[in-house]
Parts: C-alpha cells; structure tokens; sequence
C-alpha cells in the first residue's frame, strides 16, 4: 500500500494548487518570438507554455504581463503584480474589464497599464 | 505623240486623276472633323476644370469620408487657385484632412496659421477649437486648455466664450477621471458660467447632474482594501470580487500551512521555497486589493461620463 508522510501530502497539495496558475499559458507561437527577459520566463516562454497550449482568458496572456510588469518596474514588483495578475486571471476580471477578440476567440483586456495606473505614470 | 505641259520626270511622281478625285472627299471629311473637335488628335485632350469644380470635388471627397484623397485635391486647389477667395476655407478643411488622418503634427501646424491676426472671423474661432482638440487627441491637455483660454480673453462674442466655457468643463470632466476632485469643481465653475441663453444648447443641466451623480459614487478606500488584505482575500471581498478574493484566501492559506508544515516536520529548505512563493502570492494579494480599489471608482467614474456622452455631444 502507498504510504505517505503528511509532508509528502502537503507538497502534492501545493503543487496541485499551484497548477492552474502556472497552465495559465499564452500562445506558444507567440511567446517564442517575444525572447523573454528574464532567464526563468524564457525558460517557461521555451519548454512550458508550447506543450500546456493556448488557454489563458487574458490578453495579454499571464506570462506576457509578467514580462512587461518586470520589464516596466523591475522583478520585485513585476513578481508582485505577476502574482496579483495570475490570482485574477479568469475570474472576476473578466466581468469588470472589457472584452477583445484575438484569434477569432473573446479575451479580457487586462494590460499592466489597467493596474498600475494608481501609482505609475508612463515617461 | 505624247502632249505634256509637265517634265516627265515630274510627270511620272504625280498620281493619276481618279485616285485624286478619289481623295479630296476623304481630305475634306478629315478638315471638317478637325474643325468641329479641335483636341482632336492633339495631345491636350480631355475637359479644363477650373476652381469652382476643384473645390467642389475635394469637398465632396470629404463628405465621401476619405480624407486622404480631400487632402490631395486641397492641396491641388490651392496650388492651382492661389487667387481663389476660398482658399483660406480650403487651407482649414486641409487642416481638418490631417487631423482625420492623425497627423496631429501638421494639423496644428494649419491651424496655427489662423490664429493671427485674431478676428471674430468664423473660421479664425473654429480653427482655435480644432486645434484644441488636436491637442486633446495628441494627449496635451495643458496646450489644449491654454488654447482655449487664449481664445476666450481674445473674443467678445458672448456665444463664442459659452462655447469655450462648454469645452473646457468637459476636458476638467474628463480629466477628473484621474480622480482628483478639483478636477470636478474646475468642471462645475466651467459649466456655470455658460449663459443662460445656451444653457440649453450645451446641456448645462444635464452635464451638471453627471457632476453631481459623480460627486455621489460610494468610493472604495484603497487604504481600507490594503489593510483589509492582511488577512487574504478581504481586500478583494471589500471590493466586491468575490471569486477573487475566494482563491486568493484558498491559496494563501494553502501556501502558509504548506511552509509551516515543512519547517515543522524539519525540511527548511521546502520550507524556505513555499514561503518564498507564498510571499509573491500575498504580497499580491495586498496589491491587487489597492488596485481594485481604485479600479472600481474609476470604473464608476466612467460609467457616469459613458452616460453623459451618449445623451450629449462634447463640444469638442
């Protein structure tokens, strides 16, 4: 019989967890030639987000946010404003915000300049 | 014996007289048809047109919606008409043209040319407000303003300065959208000063209740959503995200028990890790709390002008 310690259970838990936000993808074809900045999104842009597929219900897709919020202000809020975007993705943000058609299929609007423009303002 | 006046050499180089005859009626037919058409066979063919069609059909290409063909026929009418009394109409219209195809550049630049010497003259007044509303449009509000308060110390038509006070209570009412109040009393103050003669024509009363439903709004506090984020997903609860702040609590409090569990049964490294992407997630919490703080009154905001513009036209 498989026999699990309680910290084996938590870390299947987390990971479980964490899954639907990192599926969050974009469309690989895309990705690929937006070489990403930071060596961890090239390596998602690159192995990750070709094999989960096109499925994220935001434009721009989670990881093309999480590059422009780094690239805009830097890893540590960009890290922030990645995790805030990925908690969101999908849910409520697509009653609120208005809706484009990319690839003939209905997405949320949802840029980095819709949540940083509080305390941000472009140069 | 062969009797000729002619050298027979000549002789021999004359054609014979049926074929002349033969030929007359065809010489003649070509003069008559060169009489009654004189382009004909010339390289001058086709009509002569003069100013009065030029401007007619760069007029009509503007009403036909293309402006870059209006453009090129202005530009052609003016090249071609320097005399023309419409010229200077055409030099704004050519103005108008740009400003369609956002040029704002040289649209301002066309403008511009109208401005001095200042006259009540209509096309001098409207070139003030078209160029205004380029500035608008090329994201200068402060130009854009400057020009209109420029035109209203200028002017002494009463109709004109109801205009501007129009105008510029609308810009204050959409810049208010960065939602500093002293946007909405600059809108008010605007707005109020318009005659009561054209109270009706700019809406006065109707842009005034928009100020107020505005002034109304029951605001989300962005401090309350970020303190309220402590503990995670009130924040967006405040805000009235609830699938938001559902997911946002599960997978906090999933992470934190996950990191304590893994210090607890002594691997600090999973620990450190979970901890590590936990702190990402919650201090995203705390930010998207404030952000949709503030997005909600934007939206409210927008809400209310969306309203407004479709009941009323901005005169700008």
């Amino acid at each position: 019989m498989l026999h699990c310690t309680r910290q084996e259970v938590w870390v299947i838990f987390v990971l479980i967890m964490i899954t639907p936000f990192i599926a969050c993808a974009g469309n690989p074809d895309v990705e690929k030639k937006q070489t990403g900045s930071h060596p961890i999104l090239g390596f998602y842009e690159r192995f990750i987000s070709p094999v989960d597929g096109d499925r994220c219900p935001m434009h721009p897709t989670c990881s093309a946010y999480t590059r422009e919020a780094v690239q805009r202000h830097g890893l540590f809020m960009g890290w922030i404003m990645a995790c805030d975007r990925l908690v969101r993705c999908g849910r409520d943000e697509t009653r609120i915000s208005p809706d484009i058609i990319k690839n003939k299929e209905r997405t949320t609007l949802d840029p980095v300049s819709a949540n940083d423009f509080w305390w941000y303002k472009e140069p | 014996m062969n009797r000729t006046f002619l050298n027979p050499a000549i002789g021999r180089l004359v054609p014979p007289l049926p074929f002349i005859l033969l030929f007359i009626p065809v010489i003649l037919l070509t003069l008559l048809i060169l009489d009654v058409n004189p382009g004909f066979g010339s390289e001058k063919k086709g009509i002569y047109i003069d100013a009065d069609m030029q401007y007619e059909y760069a007029q009509q290409c503007f009403k036909d919606n293309d402006p870059s063909l209006a453009l090129v026929e202005l530009k052609r009418f003016t090249h071609f008409f320097p005399g023309d009394r419409r010229v200077p109409e055409a030099l704004f219209l050519t103005g108008k043209a740009y400003y369609d195809l956002e040029k704002y550049g040289e649209a301002v630049k066309t403008f511009e040319t109208f401005l001095f010497p200042f006259s009540e003259d209509s096309l001098v007044i409207e070139s003030y407000f078209m160029m205004a509303k380029t500035f608008q449009k090329m994201g200068r509000e402060g130009k854009a303003e400057t020009v209109l308060q420029n035109l209203l110390l200028l002017t002494d038509e009463i109709a004109t300065k109801d205009r501007v006070h129009s105008a510029l209570g609308w810009m204050a009412l959409k810049q208010s959208q960065s939602m500093d109040p002293r946007d909405l009393e600059r809108a008010e103050v605007n707005i109020n000063k318009i005659t009561s003669a054209r109270a009706q024509e700019y809406s006065k009363d109707r842009v005034n209740e928009t100020i107020s439903s505005i002034r109304q709004i029951k605001k989300k506090s962005p401090t309350i959503a970020g303190l309220s984020a402590v503990f995670p997903g009130m924040g967006f609860l405040y805000c009235e995200r609830y699938q938001d702040a559902l997911i946002s609590f599960l997978l906090n409090t999933a992470l934190i028990l996950a990191a304590h569990e893994s210090f607890d049964n002594g691997n600090p490294a999973l620990g450190g890790a979970i901890a590590f992407v936990e702190a990402g997630f919650y201090a995203g919490n705390i930010y998207g709390s404030i952000s949709s703080a503030h997005k909600f009154n934007l939206l409210s905001h927008q809400r209310n002008l969306e309203l407004l513009e479709r009941t009323v036209d901005p005169p700008l």
